[in-house]
């Protein structure tokens, strides 16, 4: 190999955090106009080492050789001072500012020394927004676009800074199927322009329809990189679990003959978001949403749960007609909700992993009237949860920041499991999960339903639907499109009822 | 995890220790340089008992204030507080007798904290408005209320409690014992404790977990209050009288001082109990030995403000050694 294909080399890179090494002497290269697709179970150690990269971690030990010379990523401003770009899962955005204030965020065009050229820098925007194929304002503000939207924003901003290497991590997780291949046209692009891709995707199809090397990290150490003209699937997911997982969708439950009807929802509206829906939840049903951008489903889910108001509609549960004003009261029908924003909205940064996993059921879990908490009445509820879950982490009271993202997820999934609901509404309760914890989650959720209870899914993912739903109604911008059910489950008319390209129920 | 033990780097040790023992190595270095400077004055028995006796006020009135700033609010009408509620509960025990006249006083903050509370989450006002414009309003009435006539405290029940002694030791070190005996259980063993480190670090995460954001805040502003009026008990027992006006002057200061100097980050979420007694005591120790070694009082204010910015840089160094990036 001739070293001078090479942009950026490390070598022998650690990182220890307190109660864990996250990388143990990793080496690991980029050539110039390389895909190289970064693979790994959770906890792996791939955010670290992009972390790494981007100059959000320093490493405690190894080298990092850009062009050459060896350096110093000691700030995210000079991992940009590299042309390193790192479009994280969780964006970094700024909520308050505009698409173009935050595509140039740090480098906006002025007007003599102090002033802003609003004019160029919303039309260099628009134009980076244009080639991308991209349609949003950038007079925008960040706060009021979509996940997928901000994901292209991101994209944009790396653009416009002519990064030699962009960092992709799980770009597609929340994108469509078209956004997705928008991305891909995109990333063959810069290839072709010499710009040096590392790719994140817990979707292995993905990473052989693009790269030229995968590298897979398992542990914290690197296993191996290959070139993708020379393994497989088969091959690289056994390296990343160690074993080989065969069955992706495993043991589809009995179908319920008896349709015990434990949740129905009648004209349900809800402001600029929900039209009329009526439906029904099935005792031990699996019942997926499916629908893209705007289909109002979050909104649907988050108002049952009672996180949001409704403006119209009656729900009723167990036959009872009830008013679900807030998560509490859900909670104590028997409801429980598994975000989609781990990060916004889920963790509890600074408690326990043991304290993050109770805190729904922990009111109940005491004595002399609600005064005092059973602890081991609480440790025991853990340790079995942790145990079902398969929760990976060092001691009950690491804060649980320090877990990687699969085991915070299932934290957060345990949490609503705990309180032994009945129904369970899972928004994206795959996304940004490795192949085996996916397999895993999915299992929970099939004996979950054989147990009896009832699932609401909400996922962007095909096969996810497709595969593990007993129904799967489609919204098209608020209204219902389209129904499914395990007979006459077809992926390409789903598809084209969350386009709106297809409206009928199907019996 | 497998082979993963729990290594540390120096630089992650060196945060460890601080945060641990940080404050007590403060706390003796103080002590220290006094007792040397002038042992006859400070290193003596009655100065420390005096001391540790004085800084009931400051750390009691501080316990609230950690719950509060752990949820990410604060309030800074603490010392018109603790004057509105003494002057009130003083005069009911001239007329009344002393032990009505504590419970009034005690009553009076938890409901003026309890206002607070409804103002920041029902009228959405944000804590800084809400508790500065309540800070002049309390102390205002303190003074209508009396026509600033200083309230005396001559119930013999209200003075023993400030000023009597149990087994040696003065007796408001008890009642200190006691409050964060309380508040200790409340944070570690009592569902309260997880509530209100929930809505500290993630308050939309807390409400989708079936916590009422807003009751929990409104009782912690209501325990500031609590706390708060234990302090104006002792504060007017010691001084002998409740005044409108000297009562609580810069109390606000002296406990989020105490409260940051233990280690509660401003933005939420975490903190310690422990730290917050340690701070009080700290800020107690460096005001009596400067007094005592007859340093300018403007002087004092200078180091005390000194105190408070370098506590804040502590727990930014703390962070940073650990390597906690959040």
């Amino acid at each position: 190999m001739n070293n001078n294909n090479i942009f950026i080399e490390l070598k022998n890179i650690r990182k220890i955090f307190p109660g864990v090494v996250a990388l143990k002497n990793v080496d690991f290269d980029v050539r110039y106009g390389e895909v190289h697709a970064l693979v790994g179970e959770n906890g792996a150690g791939k955010s670290t080492l992009i972390k790494i990269l981007g100059g959000a971690y320093q490493p405690d030990g190894g080298e990092i050789i850009i062009e050459g010379k060896s350096v110093t990523i000691g700030s995210t401003s000079m991992a940009q001072h590299f042309k390193i770009a790192v479009i994280y899962q969780e964006f970094n955005l700024v909520p308050d500012l505009s698409v173009a204030e935050n595509i140039f965020i740090g480098r906006e065009p002025k007007i003599g020394k102090s002033f802003i050229n609003w004019r160029k820098i919303n039309n260099d925007a628009a134009e980076i927004l244009k080639k991308l194929e991209i349609d949003i304002n950038p007079r925008k503000f960040i706060s009021d676009l979509s996940v997928a939207e901000k994901q292209m924003v991101e994209i944009a901003k790396s653009l416009s800074m002519n990064a030699k290497l962009i960092i992709m991590d799980e770009p597609t997780a929340t994108l469509t199927e078209k956004e997705v291949l928008k991305l891909f046209s995109i990333i063959k692009e810069l290839k072709a322009k010499g710009v040096s891709i590392i790719y994140i995707s817990h979707r292995l199809d993905e990473a052989f329809k693009l790269s030229d090397r995968i590298t897979v990290l398992r542990d914290g150490r690197k296993i191996e990189t290959k070139k993708t003209p020379e393994t497989n699937q088969d091959e690289i997911v056994s390296l990343m679990v160690g074993k080989v997982v065969k069955d992706y969708f495993i043991g589809k439950k009995e179908r319920i003959d008896e349709k015990e009807i434990i949740m129905e929802v009648k004209n349900y509206n809800i402001a600029d978001s929900i039209h009329d829906l009526n439906f029904k939840l099935y005792k031990g049903e699996i019942l997926g949403f499916a629908g893209v951008l705007g289909s109002g489903i979050h909104h649907l889910l988050r108002s049952l749960y009672g996180a949001s108001q409704k403006t119209s509609g009656e729900v009723y549960f167990e036959g009872k007609k009830v008013e679900i004003n807030n998560p509490s009261e859900a909670i104590n029908l028997g409801i429980g909700y598994v975000t989609e924003d781990r990060k916004g909205e889920g963790l509890l940064y600074d408690m326990s992993v043991l304290q993050n996993l109770s805190i729904i059921i922990i009111k109940t879990l005491t004595f002399l009237k609600g005064l005092f908490i059973r602890q081991k009445n609480e440790l025991a509820i853990f340790n079995k949860m942790a145990n079902e879950l398969d929760i990976k982490y060092a001691n009950v009271n690491q804060r649980i920041i320090y877990l990687s993202g699969g085991n915070q997820q299932k934290v957060i999934m345990g949490r609503t499991l705990v309180s032994e609901c009945k129904v369970l509404i899972l928004l994206e309760p795959t996304r940004g999960i490795d192949v085996g914890a996916k397999a895993e989650i999915h299992k929970i959720m099939v004996e979950l339903a054989n147990k009896g209870i009832s699932i609401i899914m909400a996922s962007s993912e095909l096969p996810e639907l497709v595969n593990l739903t007993d129904r799967c109604i489609v919204l098209y911008k608020g209204k219902f499109a389209a129904e499914f059910n395990r007979k006459n489950m077809n992926e390409e008319e789903l598809v084209a009822a969350e386009i709106g390209k297809l409206s009928y129920e199907v019996n | 995890m497998d082979d993963s033990k729990v290594k540390f780097t120096p630089k992650q040790r060196a945060g460890n220790f601080l945060s641990s023992f940080g404050l007590i190595v403060i706390l003796l270095i103080i002590f220290g340089f006094f007792s040397s400077l002038i042992p006859k004055l400070y290193f003596t028995w009655p100065n420390f008992r005096d001391m540790i006796r004085f800084s009931t006020y400051v750390g009691i009135g501080a316990i609230g204030m950690t719950f509060l700033i752990m949820t990410g609010n604060f309030d800074i009408s603490v010392g018109s507080m603790l004057a509105l509620a003494g002057v009130i509960g003083a005069s009911i025990a001239i007329k009344i007798g002393g032990f009505i006249g504590v419970i009034i006083t005690i009553i009076i903050a938890t409901l003026l904290g309890f206002i607070n509370g409804i103002f920041v989450t029902k009228l959405k006002i944000p804590a800084f408005i809400t508790t500065l414009g309540m800070m002049f309003i309390f102390r205002a009435i303190a003074y209508i209320y009396t026509n600033n006539v200083p309230q005396y405290i001559q119930d013999r029940f209200w003075i023993f409690l400030g000023n009597g002694s149990f087994l040696g030791l003065p007796l408001p070190i008890y009642i200190m014992a006691i409050c964060y005996l309380i508040a200790y259980l409340m944070l570690k063993k009592a569902p309260i404790g997880r509530y209100i480190l929930a809505v500290g670090t993630n308050s939309k995460a807390a409400a989708l977990s079936g916590i009422h954001v807003d009751n929990v805040k409104i009782l912690v502003f209501t325990l500031v209050g609590v706390f708060v009026g234990v302090a104006a008990v002792l504060n007017s027992s010691m001084l002998g009288a409740a005044n409108p006006g000297m009562m609580g002057d810069g109390y606000e200061f002296q406990v989020i001082t105490a409260v940051v100097l233990g280690g509660t980050a401003l933005s939420g979420g975490s903190g310690s109990l422990g730290g917050t007694l340690l701070a009080a005591l700290i800020i107690i120790f460096l005001k009596s030995g400067m007094s005592n070694a007859q340093v300018n009082s403007y002087w004092q204010q200078v180091a005390t403000g000194v105190v408070l910015i370098l506590a804040v840089s502590l727990n930014k160094l703390k962070f940073w050694l650990i390597g906690q990036t959040q």
